[in-house]
């Protein structure tokens, strides 16, 4: 299993760093091979400017593995974080972190990945930090309701009499209840992420079309599809779905792993 | 070792009707004392009380004259009445055992638990077995006083014996007190020394 986990994040790694030194490829135009279909020369065909699709899907999944990976981290460790507080903490602490997180899945999550993208300079650190800020909500309020009830069960209320210590009771009934929903929420916050970026992106706040996210391609393609261009889409959405495969399967394996370790 | 209860009263809610009231009795850690009363009126919530998991609303606990320790190991164990939810789902036997102080390989197999349980997960285990484990979880070095709240009501006949029979020896050979709650009369005649019937 440990070695499933580490050829998962290679192969994630090696998209990540290809799709960097994509970056100069991505972006050569070459009118002579306009639209052109998926050949042996261009296996995912080329753009209406003569692009290379192929390296321009590669980069963009590295942009998307980033911004997925670093925004969905924040959010969960904002999530993991407020929630442990609100569900340990006093009355008024956690009436106030209950009460943001009413206020935060209130307010339209657009409006705010907008405002945060132009503040920041229509950039992918205005992306990810967007989506980060605006996505840890309901990951909270579950991890709070989890560790609630926890609190309350007979058998963790047993080992307190039994004089187990409180980083015991953490680290033996608590965490191993609560981490699978963590990396389940966090596997399920990347494609959210990708396709939160590429709906800025679509309205024309998000990335510019010098960053080729998987997002700009989408909503790219979406004025050529008509035209019958079907490789403008098809090839970049079907990496986007292997990708995010590849990450529910790298949150499967941990799990297994984790409940493994636990067993011994 | 002395055990009281001295003018308990309880309630859940602060304006609700009391469950208990001005209730007291002491038990000696050489003594075994029963307890009957029909449902629904508090014989868990007074163990829950006794063993430090529930506050009185008023009247105190006393353990030689002093209040029951706040952390730490609590010298009065409890034995639930239902096995499946005083285990974690997510633990293998082997660590729910380990929670206990010191528990000796002997105890273990006078409950007749057998080595291959100790390394599967509580949803594998009938609930008889699984009461073997809780009841081998609170005979750790330290405990002076057992309450058990129905231990045995949903368990066959044989199992039934087997537990008591092993929880009479051991707690008279160590002097450990036990206060037996059920509403099986015939059972308590036949495994306490004295019984109180609360009406």
């Amino acid at each position: 299993m440990k070695k499933r986990i580490l050829f998962l994040l290679l192969l994630l790694s090696i998209f990540t760093i290809v799709g960097y030194f994509c970056k100069d490829n991505a972006l050569v135009t070459d009118f002579a091979h306009k639209n052109m279909p998926p050949c042996l020369d261009y296996p995912f065909g080329t753009d209406w400017l003569g692009r290379n699709l192929f390296f321009r899907t590669l980069r963009g999944i590295s942009i998307s593995i980033l911004i997925g990976t670093i925004s969905a981290s924040i959010s969960t460790i904002i999530a993991i974080f407020l929630g442990t507080i609100s569900a340990f903490g006093n009355k008024n602490i956690d009436a106030t972190i209950t009460w943001l997180i009413d206020f935060i899945i209130g307010l339209p999550h657009i409006l705010l990945l907008i405002v945060l993208s132009i503040v920041m300079g229509r950039d992918i650190k205005g992306a990810i930090l967007g989506i980060a800020l605006t996505h840890w909500t309901s990951l909270a309020r579950l991890i709070r309701g989890e560790l609630l009830q926890l609190k309350a069960s007979t058998y963790i209320q047993v080992a307190e009499k039994l004089g187990k210590s409180k980083l015991y009771l953490f680290q033996n009934h608590m965490i191993p209840h609560v981490l699978p929903q963590c990396i389940i929420g966090w596997i399920l916050l990347f494609p959210h992420t990708i396709l939160h970026e590429s709906s800025i992106t679509f309205l024309g706040f998000g990335l510019k079309s010098n960053q080729p996210a998987i997002g700009t391609l989408l909503s790219e393609s979406m004025q050529y599809l008509v035209t019958g261009r079907w490789w403008f889409a098809v090839f970049p959405g079907c990496m986007l779905v292997f990708i995010v495969l590849l990450f529910y399967y790298l949150g499967k394996c941990l799990q297994t792993y984790y409940e493994q370790k636990l067993g011994e | 070792m002395l055990l009281e209860a001295k003018n308990i009263f309880f309630r859940y809610e602060k304006k609700g009707r009391f469950i208990l009231e001005n209730i007291s009795f002491s038990i000696e850690s050489t003594q075994r004392i029963g307890i009957i009363a029909p449902s629904g009126f508090g014989k868990t919530t007074l163990c829950k009380l006794l063993s430090g998991y529930l506050k009185p609303t008023a009247g105190s606990i006393l353990l030689d004259g002093k209040p029951l320790p706040q952390n730490g190991y609590c010298p009065v164990q409890m034995i639930w009445q239902h096995p499946d939810m005083a285990v974690n789902p997510r633990l293998i036997m082997k660590k729910t055992l380990a929670e206990g102080d010191a528990i000796s390989e002997e105890i273990i197999t006078r409950l007749g638990i057998q080595q291959s349980w100790l390394y599967r997960f509580p949803n594998t285990l009938s609930g008889g077995e699984l009461q073997r484990f809780c009841i081998a979880r609170t005979l750790g070095e330290k405990t002076r006083f057992l309450l058990a709240d129905e231990i045995t009501t949903m368990l066959d006949f044989v199992t039934q014996s087997q537990i008591w029979h092993f929880l009479l020896q051991e707690t008279e050979k160590r002097e450990i007190g036990l206060l037996v709650v059920s509403h099986d009369i015939d059972l308590l005649k036949q495994v306490t020394t004295e019984q109180i019937y609360l009406k």
